[in-house]
């Protein structure tokens, strides 16, 4: 998570002070985005050397004249390119628990069964978990909030569906022959068969 | 929620198999105990036993070998009339299709298991109906027959007719197999409630993670067989399940 476009959205809502941010930051995003006070404000003025934000005075009728941080033009751009920009996600074709799974059917110590079932057991408690804190948010005043677990728990769904898929089709995993070893030819390759590959 | 530790349903041994000439084995000697405010959900691919397996537990089956315990009772010494009687006394179903009667209203669907005996109740039938179609969000369908129904509205009637004989034990079999996403949560959080406030005790068949997740804990069943359980709500794990969900 980018907290410096975090910090650019927020103050595009409102010129705010360090620590206005930082209570911002987590009524907006929640517990998961909490970060120290410290860390608000060296982002702070990495932005404003990067000329993203700027100093104000303002002055407040209970406490004095205050420095808040408004975003600036190129600060808005910034934001927006980010907005627009899709992310990827890191681990579809890394998988761990498929790298597990493939190697507890090569190893034999751990069959996978085992493996998938840990795994099941796990990801359904962190889909209970998720579903109880669902329950306790306030459907109008916690919606955004709701949204977001609702996306954990999406996510969690697609990977027990997968889990499940894997146990009932662990029979056929005996029929793929075990991996070889092929070897590496040792040494140079000829050189015709090496300049053919370049071309 | 803090759940007894007297077993509400115990099966021991539980065996199941159809037909005479091609056996069909639907259940393998299934030992499993749900206590008593327990809500258990029993999970599985299709053809794994699950639906057999609730319907042992109801009474509505009777196994090949193995014994049934509810509430004490060991059901298979149970026939005829007192076995009907111990089944409305004690148990509430939920199932797939909602099994209302079309041409009864959502009032007189819930009243219906209780019509037979209205006289010896304690309480007013059509009253107690009423009350509890405004538990569960219908006060203004009470005349509606299930037809003009959204199915959620029309699984919400069926979960009242299961209350209406105030049953110790819930049984509900993918209450949410034939409704959208929406309306199976909010089956699911009508369930979870009827449970804390009527301290119920709740077996949930089902294939959808989303479903099972309500329940405290789970066994998974593969051909007919239980082949893992599992403790979704226990402390254990917390700081892991804390990590896995982005939370620290």
């Amino acid at each position: 998570m980018s907290v410096r476009h975090v910090m650019l959205a927020l103050l595009d809502h409102t010129p705010a002070y360090g620590y206005q941010l930082h209570g911002l930051m987590e009524s907006t995003l929640g517990d998961p985005w909490a970060i120290n006070i410290g860390q608000i404000y060296s982002t702070l003025s990495r932005l404003e050397r990067e000329g993203l934000v700027r100093r104000r005075r303002k002055a407040e009728a209970e406490t004095g004249d205050r420095t808040v941080y408004e975003i600036t033009g190129e600060g808005q751009t910034e934001l927006a390119q980010w907005l627009r920009e899709p992310l990827s996600r890191e681990y579809r074709l890394r998988d761990t628990i498929y790298a597990k799974l493939v190697l507890s059917n090569l190893s034999g110590s751990v069959s996978p069964e085992e493996v998938l079932q840990a795994q099941r057991r796990l990801l359904l408690s962190e889909m209970h978990e998720l579903t109880r804190m669902r329950s306790d948010a306030d459907p109008q005043s916690e919606l955004l909030w709701i949204l977001l677990l609702e996306s954990a728990i999406m996510h969690l769904e697609a990977d027990l569906r997968w889990l499940d898929m894997c146990e009932a089709r662990l029979e056929d995993l005996d029929a793929i022959p075990p991996p070889r070893y092929k070897g590496r030819p040792r040494g140079r390759p000829p050189k015709a068969e090496s300049t053919a590959k370049r071309s | 929620m803090v759940t007894g530790t007297t077993p509400m349903i115990a099966t021991k041994g539980l065996t199941k198999i159809y037909g005479d000439g091609t056996e069909v084995r639907a259940l393998h000697d299934v030992s499993l105990t749900v206590n008593s405010g327990e809500f258990v959900a029993i999970m599985g691919p299709s053809g794994s036993g699950k639906s057999t397996l609730l319907n042992l537990i109801g009474t509505l089956d009777s196994p090949t070998s193995g014994v049934v315990r509810v509430n004490n009772v060991d059901v298979g010494t149970l026939s005829g009339n007192a076995l009907a009687d111990f089944r409305r006394q004690t148990i509430g179903f939920i199932f797939q299709l909602f099994n209302l009667i079309p041409t009864l209203t959502a009032l007189e669907n819930v009243m219906l298991p209780l019509i037979p005996y209205q006289r010896g109740l304690p309480f007013k039938l059509q009253e107690r109906a009423r009350e509890l179609l405004e538990a569960v969000g219908l006060g203004q369908r009470l005349s509606h027959l299930p037809g003009q129904l959204s199915g959620g509205e029309q699984q919400r009637v069926a979960i009242a007719r299961a209350l209406v004989n105030e049953p110790r034990i819930i049984l509900a079999d993918e209450p949410t197999g034939n409704v959208d996403t929406k309306a199976g949560d909010e089956v699911m959080e009508l369930l979870k409630r009827v449970r804390e406030e009527w301290d119920q005790t709740v077996v949930v068949v089902t294939h959808s993670p989303r479903v099972a997740a309500y329940a405290d804990r789970a066994y998974f069943l593969k051909d007919g067989s239980i082949v893992d359980e599992s403790d979704l709500s226990s402390d254990k794990n917390l700081e892991l399940i804390w990590k896995g969900i982005g939370l620290n």
